[in-house]
């Protein structure tokens, strides 16, 4: 063997970013297996709560999205105005809906809770105030709801009129996250129970005490807390939610460094207890731990390895031309053309990446309508996934430094 | 529920993962075997010019002989040359199989055997060529890989534009070999790459094609 500690590193992290994709592989095939929703409707009554801080300039749409909404059972919608300097709280009650007015504390948790005492209908949607659901997406979702365990809907969340490339690879980024949630449904681990559009339960909301004031991430937090109580989380892929997302690099960097703390403080918080009981959503921790660290070490293998070969080459190349010789090094092509096991593995992690997009793609009626998509596809792949083990680092310094704003 | 799926995908990336490694294997497995033959043929082909040459000097009285036997070792030099550029790039992508390493040491005695061959002949036959040994390690990384990779491809050039007056022996110093740390100590060669032309100048660090273009005339 003439393995060296980056080759053993490499396969280690092939080895389990092989058993996580081929874990969702799995479940692709599980899902087909299971039995569909069947049998009469139901129409439990829903309550809506929107809350919002600084939301003058969406405000209204969503209030009209969700009044078109084709639901025969919606008892009422409240928006949490939470201490908006704004018109929000005005623009909000001139659409006739019924406004909340608090200070604002900072985490989305707060404005949430606040409102939870006023609801007494049977189940609760929590709608972001920049959030555009379909008509049908709130009747479709409530069907789960007849199953007594399951205590929480997901929707398919998508990124609404995407234009420019920071929310096209968003957009893309939503569509694959929607289809593994559908996914992780069949082991009933369902992570998170976004903010743009989630349903509960609201006796089970209410009996585990709301959602939780120090997560900056109170949707990754409850979706957590419902599983490790028994609850089950279910996924309604038909119905829609269309949402805005940050529009500006910077935004967007902050938004993922609250997210990626928040999912810290959440394994944090639940993998301990999982660890000890043994009886809930193991893999869930699992996968996000591992996720986080090998998202990590990938980075790390891959800054090293990238920097020392363009390193070499730049090195090579100068100093070739300098000494009069050929630039181009004589075996440049030799990875391709003698493959070896470290090739495989690469070709292999390529191609199921690649099929998963694909499925994703297929299973969310996401098409593929320009080239101009395809390149967006191949940012994605390149870049965009390869700045997160950034963002994790960085929002793990951050909350090693306690330096959490929402 | 949950166990089985997680169960399933594990079993299933064992599989993939052993077939993979085995591939692997199966490939290194194949280069080396493809590496040896070749060594092997070459082995061959330096008997036959030893005898070749014993032949001629005892049975044959020397009649025709330096015609022949230059011929025979520049034709052998050239294809060791090649084979030797054929086993750094399987060395590079092996992983699986270090056995490569024992043929780099055949390869490097042939080097060594052909290297004395050429420089007896060239003083037997008063020929009029040029005799280089080219020395890097086999252990290098990094930069001081980039600095060998450069220093052959200048002498591959210088090779080329000689059109047969320079023959180059590339010789590991680090395989652990009597013969060659002989030489090194005889010529006080601590470093790589160094160039030793005609067993007279020592040339240490990398040289540009200028520099060997001073040192070799062709």
């Amino acid at each position: 063997m003439i393995l060296n500690f980056v080759d053993i590193t490499f396969l280690v992290f092939a080895f389990v970013t092989l058993y996580l994709s081929l874990v969702f592989l799995v479940l692709y095939f599980e899902d087909k297996k299971l039995p569909k929703i069947t049998g009469k409707e139901i129409f439990p009554s829903v309550s809506i709560l929107i809350p919002a801080f600084n939301e003058q300039s969406t405000i209204i749409a969503t209030i009209n999205a969700i009044k078109k909404l084709n639901y025969p059972n919606l008892k009422q919608i409240l928006v949490i105005d939470d201490g908006s300097s704004d018109e929000t709280g005005r623009l909000a009650a001139a659409c006739n809906v019924k406004v909340l007015y608090k200070k604002n504390q900072g985490q989305k948790s707060y404005p949430l809770n606040f409102a939870l005492p006023y609801v007494t209908s049977e189940l609760v949607a929590c709608v972001d105030a920049d959030s555009y659901p379909e008509p049908y997406s709130l009747k479709r979702a409530v069907q789960f709801f007849l199953d007594p365990k399951v205590a929480a809907v997901t929707c398919s969340v998508f990124v609404k009129n995407p234009k420019k490339i920071i929310e096209r690879l968003q957009n893309i980024e939503y569509v694959l996250i929607v289809w593994a949630r559908k996914l992780l449904e069949v082991i009933d681990s369902i992570y998170v129970t976004p903010g743009a559009l989630s349903i509960y339960r609201t006796d089970v909301l209410k009996k585990i005490g709301g959602f939780d004031n120090k997560n900056i991430t109170e949707d990754i937090e409850i979706a957590w807390r419902l599983l490790h109580n028994g609850y089950k989380i279910k996924m309604s892929l038909d119905s829609i939610v269309y949402t805005g997302t940050p529009r500006t690099l910077k935004t967007w960097w902050e938004q993922r460094i609250r997210w990626s703390i928040g999912g810290i403080q959440t394994t944090l918080k639940y993998l301990p207890v999982m660890l000890k009981d043994g009886s809930f959503i193991k893999f869930v921790a699992i996968f996000f731990t591992l996720t986080y660290f090998f998202s990590v070490v990938g980075f790390a293998i891959f800054v090293y390895i990238m920097g020392q070969k363009i390193y070499e080459a730049l090195y090579y190349m100068i100093v070739a031309f300098t000494s009069n010789t050929s630039s181009i090094p004589r075996n440049i092509l030799d990875p391709i053309l003698l493959p070896n096991t470290f090739m495989i593995f690469g070709t292999i992690i390529l191609f199921v990446s690649l099929f998963w997009i694909a499925l994703s793609y297929k299973k969310t009626n996401t098409h593929l309508k320009s080239l101009g998509e395809l390149f967006d596809l191949m940012v994605y792949l390149t870049l965009y996934i390869t700045v997160f083990p950034i963002i994790i680092l960085q929002g793990t310094f951050r909350l090693i430094r306690n330096k959490i704003k929402w | 529920m949950k166990k089985y799926v997680l169960l399933k995908a594990a079993f299933i990336t064992i599989v993939i993962f052993s077939a993979g490694i085995l591939i692997g294997m199966w490939l290194d497995g194949q280069r080396y075997t493809e590496i040896k033959t070749q060594i092997t043929e070459l082995t061959i082909d330096w008997n036959d010019a030893r005898l070749q040459s014993l032949y001629y000097q005892t049975i044959n009285g020397e009649k025709n002989f330096c015609d022949s036997a230059l011929e025979t070792n520049k034709h052998l030099a050239e294809k060791i040359f090649s084979r030797g550029e054929k086993l750094e790039r399987y060395e590079e992508i092996n992983r699986f199989s270090d056995e490569v390493i024992e043929q780099k040491k055949i390869y490097a005695l042939l080097q060594m055997q052909l290297w004395m061959n050429s420089v007896t002949l060239k003083k037997k036959c008063d020929a009029n060529y040029t005799t280089a040994l080219y020395f890097y390690s086999h252990y290098a990384e990094g930069i001081e890989e980039e600095q060998q990779d450069i220093q052959s491809s200048v002498l591959v050039d210088a090779i080329h534009r000689c059109n047969g007056s320079l023959i180059i022996f590339p010789i590991p110093i680090d395989m652990e070999l009597d013969s060659i740390d002989i030489i090194k100590n005889q010529f006080g060669i601590s470093s790589v790459p160094t160039v030793l032309i005609n067993e007279e100048i020592v040339l240490n660090g990398l040289q540009t094609t200028e520099m060997i273009k001073e040192q070799v005339d062709c």
